[in-house]
C-alpha cells in the first residue's frame, strides 16, 4: 500500500487518552444535571456520537460527489470509510438513546425526532453499503454507491422536517442544562475524541478498501473491461 | 454536464447532432414520449400485470384488517396508514418490472444503441410507473373506504386522488433509478425496498398524514403543509434522480 | 435479563439517593449511564477488532497476489 499517514497512529492514540480523560471527567467530575440526575451523563458519549456521526455522513455524501466526479477509486474508499463509521457510530447512538429513554421517561423507545431520524439514517445508509456486496465490477460499484449515496444523504433533512412536523403535537422534549463548565469540559474532550477516533478508523476502512480494490484487479482482471454479460 | 466518461460523450454526441436542429428541450420531451408510449402500449398488449398489481393492493388491504381486527374505530383511524402502505407494497412490484422486460430481452442495450438520451429514458420510465401506479387508485381507494368504514363526502375523492399521484410519483422517482440499477442485480427483490423503504418516509409520513386530513377533517388546516412536503420531495428527487440516472445506465 | 441487571443495580442506587434528591428529580440513572458508556465503548474496540482482523486478511491477499 503506497501512502500510509504517520499520523494515523497518533490520532488514534490521542483519541483513547482524550475519550479516557473525558469519560472520567464527564461519569466522576461533572456535576448530575437539575433534572435528570446521573443519567444525563450519557450525553457525554451521546452527542459526540451524533455529531461525528453526522460528520461522518457528510463526509461520506462529499465523497460520492467526488466519486462520480473524478472515478478516482481513493474517492470511492473514502466513501465507504465514513459510511461505516457514520453507521457505527449512528448504532451506538440509538443505543446511548434508548438507554437515556428509559429510566427518563419509562420507554425504551419514545419516538423522539432525532432519534427517529438516526434510525431511518441508518437503514439508509446500511442500504448504500449492503448495495455494494451485489455488484461485481468495481467502476460500477463505485458509481452505483456513489449515486445511492447522494439520494440517501439529500433525503436526511426532509426525513428530519417531517418527522418532526409527525410529532409536533405530541410531547415536548426536555434537553439537559448545558450551564455548568464541568459540563462543557467532558463534552468538548469526548467530541473531539471520538473525532481523531473517528479519522483512524476511516483511513484504516479506506486502506482496506483500496488493498481490496486493488486485489480484485489484479486476481479478475476479466472484470475490468466491463463486458455485457 | 462535465464529461465523465466516454459513453456518456457519445451519447451526448448523438443527442447533440440531432439537437441542433430542435433544440434540447424539445428532444427530450419528444424522446420521452416515445419510451413512455412504447412502454403504454406493451402494457396495455398484456394487461395482466396491472390486473395481478391491483388484485395484490386489494389482498394487501385486506391483510391489515385482519391484522387489527374488526374493530371499527380502529381500522378507521389506521384507514389512510393502510392505504398509503398499500401503495408502497403495490410499487415495488411494479417497480421490479419496469426494467425487466429490457434486462431479459438485453433490450436496456439496445435501447442506449437508439439516439436516446438516458435522461429521456429516466424520464418515459418514471412517468409510465407512475401512470402506472395512479392507475391503482380506482380500485384501491373505494375497497378502503368501505373496507375500513370510513365517511367520506365525495369531493373528498378528488383531494384523495391527487394526494395519491403525488405519493406515486414520490415513490417512482427514486424507485426507478433503483429499479433500473437493481434489474442487474441477483437479488433485485430484496435490494429494491431495502434502498427504497428507508428514503420514501417522508413520502409515506406526507401522504399519510394529508389523506387522514382528507378522510377526517382537517380541523387545523395542515392539509396544505403535508401536501407541500409532498410535493417538494417529488420536486427534488424528479430532478435529482434525472441529473442521476445517466450514471446508472451508462458503462464506466 | 439486561432489565432485571440494572434493575438491581438501581434498586441499590435509589436507595443511597432517594434520601438526598429534591421532588421531580429521575434517580436510579447511574446503572443506565454506565452501560451506555459500556456499550460504547465495547461497540467501538469491536469495530477495531473488525477493522484490524479485514485489515490482515487484505495484506495477506496483497502479498499472495
Amino acid at each position: 500500500m503506497a501512502s500510509r499517514f504517520p499520523w494515523e497512529k497518533a490520532s488514534l492514540i490521542f483519541g483513547l487518552v482524550l475519550l479516557a480523560i473525558g469519560t472520567y471527567i464527564g461519569l466522576f467530575v461533572s456535576p448530575p444535571e437539575r433534572h435528570m440526575g446521573d443519567v444525563q451523563r450519557i450525553m457525554y458519549v451521546h452527542l459526540p456520537s451524533a455529531w461525528n456521526g453526522m460528520l461522518c455522513y457528510t463526509g461520506a455524501f462529499v465523497a460520492a460527489i467526488g466519486s462520480l466526479w473524478t472515478g478516482r477509486r481513493k474517492w470511492d474508499a473514502a466513501l465507504v470509510g465514513m459510511a461505516e463509521m457514520g453507521i457505527v457510530l449512528n448504532a451506538l447512538l440509538l443505543v446511548q438513546g434508548s438507554l437515556w429513554a428509559r429510566p427518563t421517561w419509562g420507554v425504551w423507545w419514545d419516538w423522539d425526532v432525532r432519534l427517529t431520524t438516526s434510525l431511518i439514517m441508518l437503514l439508509l445508509f446500511s442500504g448504500v453499503l449492503a448495495l455494494r456486496s451485489f455488484v461485481d465490477e468495481p467502476e460500477r460499484r463505485a458509481t452505483w454507491t456513489a449515486i445511492a449515496a447522494i439520494i440517501s444523504y439529500v433525503d436526511v433533512p426532509l426525513v428530519y422536517f417531517c418527522v418532526r412536523w409527525w410529532r409536533s403535537l405530541h410531547q415536548v422534549q426536555s434537553s439537559p442544562e448545558t450551564v455548568d463548565t464541568m459540563m462543557v469540559v467532558p463534552l468538548r474532550l469526548n467530541s473531539f475524541a471520538f473525532l481523531f477516533l473517528a479519522i483512524f478508523f476511516i483511513l484504516r476502512r479506506a486502506r482496506i478498501e483500496l488493498l481490496r480494490r486493488r486485489f480484485q484487479e489484479v486476481a479478475e482482471p476479466e472484470k475490468r473491461e466491463v463486458v455485457h454479460a | 454536464m462535465p464529461e465523465l466518461s466516454p459513453s456518456l460523450a457519445t451519447s451526448t454526441v448523438r443527442s447533440e447532432a440531432s439537437s441542433r436542429d430542435q433544440g434540447f428541450l424539445r428532444v427530450l420531451l419528444r424522446e420521452t414520449w416515445t419510451i413512455l408510449r412504447k412502454d403504454l402500449l406493451l402494457e396495455w398488449r398484456s394487461r395482466s400485470r396491472l390486473v395481478a398489481v391491483l388484485l395484490f393492493g386489494v389482498v394487501t388491504l385486506l391483510l391489515f384488517s385482519f391484522a387489527v381486527g374488526p374493530d371499527t374505530i380502529m381500522l378507521r383511524a389506521g384507514a389512510a396508514g393502510f392505504l398509503v402502505l398499500g401503495l408502497l407494497l403495490s410499487s415495488t412490484l411494479a417497480l421490479s418490472e419496469s426494467f425487466r422486460l429490457e434486462q431479459e430481452e438485453r433490450g436496456l442495450e439496445g435501447l442506449l444503441l437508439l439516439p436516446i438520451d438516458s435522461t429521456a429514458l429516466y424520464y418515459g420510465k418514471a412517468l409510465g410507473n407512475t401512470l402506472f401506479l395512479f392507475l391503482l387508485a380506482p380500485l384501491l381507494t373505494p375497497v378502503a373506504l368501505v373496507l375500513y368504514a370510513v365517511d367520506m363526502e365525495p369531493v373528498g375523492i378528488l383531494k384523495l386522488l391527487g394526494l395519491w399521484a403525488l405519493a406515486a410519483a414520490g415513490l417512482t422517482a427514486p424507485g426507478t433509478l433503483y429499479a433500473a440499477m437493481t434489474s442487474r442485480l441477483q437479488s433485485q427483490d430484496v435490494l429494491l425496498p431495502l434502498l427504497l423503504f428507508p428514503l420514501v418516509v417522508p413520502v409515506l409520513l406526507g401522504s399519510v398524514k394529508s389523506m387522514a386530513l382528507v378522510l377526517t377533517g382537517d380541523a387545523m388546516g395542515q392539509l396544505g403543509s403535508w401536501t407541500l412536503l409532498l410535493l417538494v420531495f417529488d420536486v427534488i428527487y424528479w430532478s435529482l434522480c434525472g441529473i442521476l440516472f445517466h450514471h446508472v445506465i451508462e458503462e464506466p | 435479563m439486561l432489565e432485571g441487571i440494572l434493575g438491581a443495580l438501581s434498586a441499590t442506587v435509589a436507595v443511597a439517593q432517594q434520601s438526598a434528591a429534591p421532588e421531580g428529580v429521575v434517580t436510579s440513572g447511574w446503572p443506565y449511564a454506565i452501560a451506555a458508556y459500556t456499550i460504547t465503548g465495547l461497540g467501538l474496540a469491536a469495530y477495531a477488532w473488525s477493522l484490524a482482523n479485514r485489515l490482515k486478511e487484505a495484506n495477506k491477499e496483497e502479498r499472495e497476489s
